[in-house]
């Protein structure tokens, strides 16, 4: 911290005394006055230039409130990693020199050919997947895409594709109905945007044709069996997430996930777990119950660490098949990522970061639930698994939770906002508030615990003051 | 459906649906403030309720309550 070239900024921060703006180096001065020049899909970015990191503070500064001339600095806590990406926060330090090997020696080729590196992770990433759904590892095909969405792309493209005969251009299925949940989010293409419900996503891309779309409430025992009977015969592919993710957050039942999984087999349906946001996160390597044995698995997000896009199709291989040509894309972990990721995946093993994670989330979840007691008309509800909590916005800030986001980053913690269910089209009692979401790092140290949880009291008593 | 009841209609669903507390009782002639995620959820809102199709809705015309029930009393009516 000493040898940053921020140094003066984080005194700043540590003494929360605020800075001249005429200081600051001309880029940083741009960035505050008018970002960093990227287009805005929000409707309204924040005030806020993140500058560098140690460990998991990072140093974050906006143009004071009070005067143009000065701006303030922050010590934050970052309890996101980008979208729940950077799964093990700024600790890659391990990393180092593998990296740099890697940089110099990996091959820069295409996936026509064999990798050893890549051959590790393959095996790597199928025991994890036999071990979690107690079956064998090579009952699983691994195919590795980029992003997110493109992993959900192939899900459902190989789900669609396997009973369709080339030869005599049918499709042997005689199924129509894919089965969604209400809230879930699966990505920004104009596939996986087919299993959305929001109109503020959908209007205006168009609908598949031949295929219907239905949605039940995710974690619903009754809702689950009222669509598989209302659909009966017709239920090509269902699609749920690890944990409801933008939905709010919410966790499902063992016996909801093996009725899912029993019914889902008796209508011979594709059943897709969707773990991009899950998976490597809630102190296990799925949020699956562990025993449950889905088609078919998309991971992401944390499985590049923040560092690059990764992502991954993980399918039984009994079940579902690729045609040859289908799939292609330039990247399929490349040999460097491979590496990379291999070696953080052992790192996870190794300092068992999935039992520091638990108690860092169940630490978080009881204190923020005394939170919740103490500012009941702020805090509606809390909840979540290991390293995925949510914290529900109580009626006055269901819909402000970019506001109250604001304010927690000046206090010192970043969280991010989840949508909920606040759509019209859905029942009231189903509705959810805009819900904040906390993914810390598996290894965070749980001496940040009080810290964290003493941000979300000064900012529910801020927030109270200004209402009184 | 009169107008007093579309007026009830939108009122509650401000109130109970965008959870806009600071719209109680609002003025007919009030600036609602609405934001793009707001006239959305007004849209599904109005197709739902009214049957109405959506995109009859002038945009600029979602600004007050007086403006919106207007709208939605000349297509139900038509
Ligand atoms: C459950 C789930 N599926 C898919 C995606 C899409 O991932 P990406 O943004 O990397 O395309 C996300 C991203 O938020 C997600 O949470």
């Amino acid at each position: 911290m000493i040898s940053s070239k921020y140094s003066m900024l984080w005194d700043a921060a540590a003494s929360k005394s605020p800075i001249s703006y005429g200081e600051l180096d001309v880029n940083l001065q741009e960035c505050l006055t008018s970002g960093d020049g990227l287009f805005d899909h929000y409707g309204g970015r924040t005030p806020f230039v993140f500058l560098e990191t140690t460990g998991i503070e990072t140093l974050v500064v906006e143009k004071s409130e009070h005067s143009d001339e000065c701006v303030d600095a922050y010590n934050v806590i970052n309890c996101t990693g980008g979208y729940g990406a950077g799964v093990l926060g700024g600790n890659l330090n391990f990393l180092s020199e593998r990296v740099s090997a890697a940089l110099n020696t990996a091959p820069v080729m295409n996936d026509e050919h064999h990798s050893i590196d890549r051959l590790s992770l393959v095996k790597k990433i199928k025991s994890l997947i036999g071990e979690h759904t107690q079956t064998s590892a090579s009952d699983w095909d691994v195919s590795f895409t980029s992003t997110g969405t493109e992993a959900v792309e192939l899900a459902m493209q190989m789900s669609l594709m396997t009973d369709y005969q080339l030869g005599t251009d049918t499709d042997t299925s005689g199924k129509d109905v894919i089965l969604a949940c209400h809230g879930a989010w699966h990505g920004w293409a104009t596939g996986a945007n087919q299993l959305l419900d929001r109109k503020q996503f959908t209007g205006g891309i168009p609908r598949v044709a031949g295929y219907e779309v239905v949605f039940m409430h995710y974690g619903e025992l009754s809702s689950l069996r009222d669509m598989f009977a209302q659909y009966k015969g017709r239920i090509r592919t269902v699609i749920v997430e690890g944990i409801l993710g933008d939905g709010g957050v919410i966790d499902a039942s063992e016996q909801w996930w093996s009725e899912l999984e029993q019914l889902a087999r008796d209508e011979s349906a594709v059943l897709i777990d969707d773990e991009i946001l899950t998976g490597f996160r809630t102190g296990a390597t799925l949020a699956l119950p562990q025993g449950r044995i889905p088609d078919c698995i998309t991971l992401g997000k944390a499985l590049g660490f923040g560092l690059f896009p990764l992502s991954a199709v993980i399918w039984n291989n009994k079940k579902l098949n690729l045609r040859a040509g289908v799939g292609v894309r330039t990247f399929n972990a490349r040999p460097f990522q491979a590496q990379i990721v291999e070696q953080a995946l052992d790192f996870i093993a190794t300092n068992d970061l999935n039992s520091n994670i638990k108690l860092i989330g169940d630490a978080l979840i009881e204190q923020l639930k005394e939170v919740q007691k103490q500012f009941p008309t702020i805090i509606r509800d809390v909840r979540g698994r290991a390293g995925l909590v949510g914290i529900e916005l109580e009626r006055k800030y269901a819909r402000k939770g970019r506001l109250v986001r604001d304010e927690l980053i000046r206090a010192g913690v970043l969280s991010e906002v989840e949508s909920g269910m606040m759509m019209t089209s859905i029942p009231k009692e189903y509705r959810i508030h805009e819900t904040l979401r906390m993914t810390p790092p598996l290894g965070m140290d749980i001496q940040m615990v009080p810290r964290i949880v003493q941000a979300y009291v000064d900012v529910c008593k801020k927030l109270e003051g200004a209402n009184a | 459906m009169n107008l007093e009841q579309i007026e009830q209609s939108v009122r509650n669903f401000l109130i109970e649906d965008l959870m806009k507390d600071e719209l109680e009782g609002v003025a007919l002639n009030a600036e609602l403030g609405l934001d793009s995620l707001d006239t959305t959820e007004l849209r599904v809102f109005v197709e739902e309720n009214f049957s109405l199709d959506p995109s009859k809705l002038i945009a600029e015309k979602l600004d007050t309550l007086e403006h919106i029930v207007g709208q939605i009393a000349e297509h139900v009516k038509g």
